[in-house]
């Protein structure tokens, strides 16, 4: 603790808590948070609290942000980064690296613009890499901590809270305001602290004045400096150097500067004219050296230990002495200062804040300056600046150029979207839509709202497009956005599919004509989706010319990529291998440019993928992944999908309690954000369920809706309407033979069609048991051999062992035991392997009748005969599970095992065993 | 002899910090008088609101008093002449 000590007046507890905080924080991550009113002297225990854990070994990552630094995008991330630049790029993937030496202006911007995710992982990457004994990061003065630093911070905080770190931030506030870069979220409260820096006492204060100015006050002389200074060190001092030059006296009665900041003034009032001037330059720029400021004029305010040197850097002492020296000059010299510093800058961005700030009322020159800075924030990967930059630009426009300042409003508010502040965003766009007459203008705005809603709305999201397709008129520009828009969000709405497609082609045509490879790549890609959805055989085509501007897309987030629509298709074509593969392909993509925001939607698919091929446990993995990163980025619609998957891979498991939940709330949160693949794949998951617990008259009444609308919007697709086969078994079971081969001949209709053989597969089964229902056994034998013939020809294990089953079904009827045993024996030892517990209760009943009688009571474990009892005493699974001390779960699995050994099908049926002695 | 008063900050910290503050003048001033010097340890009182820490010492001048506070390491020590009210007089005080 020495190191910690020196130079340090009072505060002993204060180091005693830091030192601590260290001690802790070398075998699990720990987070302090010093808040304090300015010159209370956090700056001081932030320096020694550096010098301490270097001390200790610690790996040490700091930043300190001035205020004219918090409008420079990342910033703060360059200073924090600095020991390990640029060298530690080289050990970054490529992506990373781009991603990263681009937000700091280390390389030249080449290609797209590099997403926020792609620099957070490589600023994670780096601070993880330097993980040696330990890690501190420190930011002190984080209530200027520039917003894309900010959030890339957070990010990794987030991620490194996992291990031994420290994450130390100072900040001036009075300690009323929350927490930063998410630490509450990041750290439980038991890990997170609080110190809050309150007053010197007077001995303390009495021993700074002797340290540091060799002042030794009489008592009451030292009481009245310590009174009025409030315990403030920075204060005390000031005014300590205030009675030494005479400008002030302590004595009762006397007139006092009241604040510190007149002190400060007054301090500085003290030197001559050009040093002010030399000071109020420095101190409006970002990164003030000697070559920019007199180095002559600031000499006497390097003796008054107003400023120092850091080689050619200039430092102030104390931050209140650069806002002061700011606020001392009047607003047409800090205009001049601009004007100066404006010539000087190196980087766009900084000129033009400095030629704003020059400004004194709207300039089409400095407008066009700060949009065209707003490009280059944009193209380095910081949006938020770059809207910042785009305000500013409207501000400064013209009154003689209206729609110029228009387009930059919009161009700002389209920018807070992408920076993360979609309520800012809303707002801002929706003004203008409010404000704007209708036409191509307001069809812009319109199409940037759709753009924004679509994340919370969807239907509201198709409207806002279509209404900008309609408004677009000559801006084909425009034009193009508001069909690829229109395209996308009435196909999440699996509705009007036909004029989906259309817009589609007119979003390509367009952008093509434009020279827009990105758009007409999306708009093609989408075109594709719709078209495959709806069974169109051009949907390869279009998909190939998609996929032959993928180059073009690198910018886009993958979710937005052809080669991931490419991949569903696939999912629906009998090529799932394949789609399983590109998927999986498509979440190392993401992870690799820190998509985070993609990876839900990635992992709702492959769950889907892992389902239909029959891994089950995998799909519930994915899907449950799935739902923790939805539910962290707050992507609702996407967790209903997941849920829905979830629901979907537990109805084929068999756990039935949990399908029924996951699939009821999906269905919930379905409806609040118009999901509508959500809604599609939790009644497949309730009515496949339904159908396993042998409650034919549930699927049809879950699933029935759902082929209507599918029929009714033209899906024509099969491997994306599998659910119809569980509704025409339902019906075939409920003798609705009629509605049952309509719904066939549709379903069977398309699969022709497309030779789906999979989906051929399926069709023959249920046309083999429509003929078994009638009683044409030969009819169904013919039809089960067809089906067999076409699962050779795509193999979809679940699939194949229900048409096996079919087949020892119907083969028991026709007396053909020894065929039937063999079907049945297989149709078994697939549910089995592929751990569908209720479809292999069905393969055992099946195999238990052909013996004449059920005899498997016989074979109830004791744990499922006391279950078998307890549940056929009427007592629900939980209370089943709280009288055996066990869980619900454990109830259910044991449960569908005495089901299907004893060749029930429902509950109700136990207590008949139970009166007939059975159980 | 007059008394002079030597004011001192310590940090907050337990009764045996201001014990040991204590001591180290207390034997100061017993090594000065061992060697001849006139000085008298007397009191030590701590204000633990205002780190400020009071020891009296008794001396002919406030030489001794110096070196005593320079043997007992009390840096940034402040010594001025004290006086003391005993019995509704004040010893030390000249009349006016």
């Amino acid at each position: 603790m020495v190191t910690l000590c020196i130079g340090v007046v009072g505060r002993q507890d204060e180091l005693a808590r830091l030192a601590a905080f260290l001690t802790a924080a070398e075998s699990s991550a720990q987070a302090l948070v010093v808040d304090g009113e300015a010159g209370i002297g956090k700056s001081t225990l932030f320096e020694a609290t550096l010098a301490e854990a270097r001390g200790r070994g610690f790996a040490v990552f700091w930043c300190r942000p001035a205020v004219a630094e918090t409008v420079f995008s990342f910033a703060a991330l360059a200073d924090l980064l600095e020991a390990v630049l640029p060298q530690g790029l080289e050990r970054l993937p490529a992506p990373q690296r781009r991603a990263l030496a681009a937000a700091l202006l280390l390389e030249e911007v080449e290609g797209p613009p590099p997403e926020e995710h792609a620099i957070a992982v490589a600023t994670l990457a780096l601070l993880r890499e330097e993980r040696r004994a330990s890690l501190l990061i420190a930011l002190d003065d984080v209530q200027w901590l520039d917003a894309p630093s900010a959030s890339v911070l957070a990010y990794a905080v987030r991620r490194l809270a996992a291990g031994p770190v420290a994450i130390l931030v100072a900040r001036r506030t009075n300690g009323q305001a929350g927490i930063p870069l998410g630490l509450d979220r990041a750290f439980p409260d038991e890990r997170l602290q609080r110190l809050q820096l309150g007053a010197l006492s007077v001995g303390a204060t009495h021993r700074l004045l002797r340290e540091r100015l060799g002042l030794a006050l009489p008592r009451p002389g030292l009481t009245r400096l310590h009174e009025i200074a409030g315990g403030n060190p920075f204060y005390a001092l000031e005014l300590a150097r205030a009675l030494q030059r005479g400008a002030i006296n302590l004595e009762a009665g006397e007139r006092l500067p009241l604040t510190l900041d007149a002190l400060v003034h007054d301090r500085l009032a003290a030197l001559a004219a050009e040093t002010r001037t030399a000071l109020a330059l420095a101190a409006a720029a970002a990164h003030p050296t000697v070559e920019i400021a007199d180095a002559g004029a600031l000499a006497p305010a390097l003796a008054a230990q107003v400023i120092e040197l850091d080689g050619n850097a200039i430092r102030f002492t104390h931050p209140l002495l650069a806002s002061a020296a700011y606020a001392a000059a009047s607003p047409d010299e800090r205009r001049g200062l601009h004007r100066r510093l404006a010539e000087l800058a190196e980087e766009d961005e900084e000129r033009a804040r400095h030629l704003a700030l020059a400004a004194d009322g709207p300039d089409a020159t400095v407008a066009a300056a700060l949009e065209h800075a707003a490009a280059g924030a944009r193209a380095r990967g910081a949006p938020a600046a770059a809207a910042g930059f785009f305000e500013q630009a409207a501000r400064l426009t013209p009154a003689d150029a209206p729609a110029e300042m228009r387009r930059r409003r919009i161009a700002a508010a389209f920018h807070h979207f992408e920076s993360g502040d979609s309520p800012r965003a809303k707002r801002v766009l929706g003004e203008l839509v409010e404000e704007l007459p209708a036409g191509p203008e307001r069809a812009l705005a319109l199409a940037r709202l759709a753009r924004v809603r679509s994340f919370e709305d969807i239907l509201a999201a198709a409207n806002l497009f279509l209404q900008a397709a309609d408004e677009a008129g000559e801006d084909e520009v425009v034009r193009a956005l508001a069909h690829e828009g229109a395209c996308s969000t009435l196909f999440r709405l699996r509705e009007r599919l036909a004029d989906a497609v259309e817009h589609g082609k007119a979003a390509a045509r367009l952008a093509r004509a434009h020279g827009n490879a990105a758009l007409e790549a999306e708009a093609l890609s989408i075109q594709a989706l719709t078209e495959a959805i709806m069974g169109r055989e051009q949907a390869s085509e279009t998909m190939r010319a998609a996929l032959e501007q993928r180059s073009a897309t690198e910018r886009l987030r993958v979710l937005g990529r052809p080669e991931l629509h490419a991949a569903v298709v696939e999912m629906w074509t009998d090529r799932l291998d394949e789609s399983r593969a590109h998927y999986l392909a498509s979440l190392v993509a993401a992870g690799e440019i820190g998509d985070e925001s993609s990876l839900p939607y990635i992992l709702v698919l492959l769950a889907q993928a892992e389902c239909v091929l029959g891994d089950f446990e995998a799909a519930a993995l994915h899907a449950d992944e799935g739902y923790e990163r939805a539910e962290q980025s707050r992507q609702e619609s996407v967790q209903a999908y997941l849920l829905a998957a979830r629901a979907l891979a537990d109805a084929h498991l068999g756990r039935v309690e949990a399908a029924r939940a996951a699939a009821d709330e999906a269905l919930q949160l379905a409806e609040r954000t118009a999901g509508r693949p959500a809604e599609h794949i939790a009644r497949w998951a309730l009515g496949l369920l339904e159908l396993s617990l042998g409650s034919p008259a549930e699927t049809v009444r879950v699933v029935e809706p759902l082929v209507a609308f599918a029929r009714a919007e033209r899906m024509d697709e099969p491997g994306a309407t599998r659910f119809a086969t569980d509704l025409i078994e339902a019906l075939v079971v409920l003798e609705r033979q009629e509605e049952a081969e309509v719904a066939l001949a549709w379903y069977e209709g398309n699969a022709r069609r497309l030779s789906r053989h999979s989906c051929l597969a399926a069709s023959a089964r249920c046309r083999a048991l429509l003929h078994a229902a009638r009683g044409e056994l030969p009819a169904a034998t013919a039809e089960l051999e067809r089906a067999l013939e076409e699962h050779r020809r795509y193999d979809l294990p679940f699939d194949r062992a229900r048409t096996l089953l079919a087949c020892g079904a119907t083969s028991r009827r026709v007396k053909q035991k020894r065929a039937a045993r063999e079907a049945l024996e297989q149709a078994l030892s697939i549910f089995e392997e592929l751990r569908a517990p209720l479809w292999a209760g069905k393969a055992r009943a099946e195999l238990a009748r052909i013996g004449g009688r059920t005899a498997f009571h016989e074979s109830l474990t004791p744990t499922e005969r006391r279950v078998a009892e307890l549940a056929a005493e009427g007592k629900t699974n939980r209370e089943v599970a709280a009288t055996l001390f066990v869980t619900v779960k454990a109830v259910e699995a044991t449960l569908t095992r005495a089901y299907a050994k004893l060749g029930i099908r429902r509950r109700g049926e136990l207590a008949g065993r139970l009166a007939r002695g059975d159980l | 002899m007059p008394s002079y008063l030597i004011e001192t900050y310590l940090a907050r910290g337990t009764a045996a910090d201001l014990e040991q503050a204590a001591a180290g003048v207390r034997q100061a001033a017993e090594a000065l008088s061992r060697e001849g010097r006139s000085v008298r340890y007397l009191r030590t009182t701590f204000l633990a609101e205002d780190e400020l820490c009071f020891h009296v010492l008794e001396a002919e001048s406030i030489d001794p008093v110096a070196e005593a506070v320079h043997r007992a390491g009390l840096r940034f020590a402040r010594i001025t002449l004290a006086v003391e009210a005993a019995s509704g007089s004040a010893q030390g005080l000249q009349p006016t």
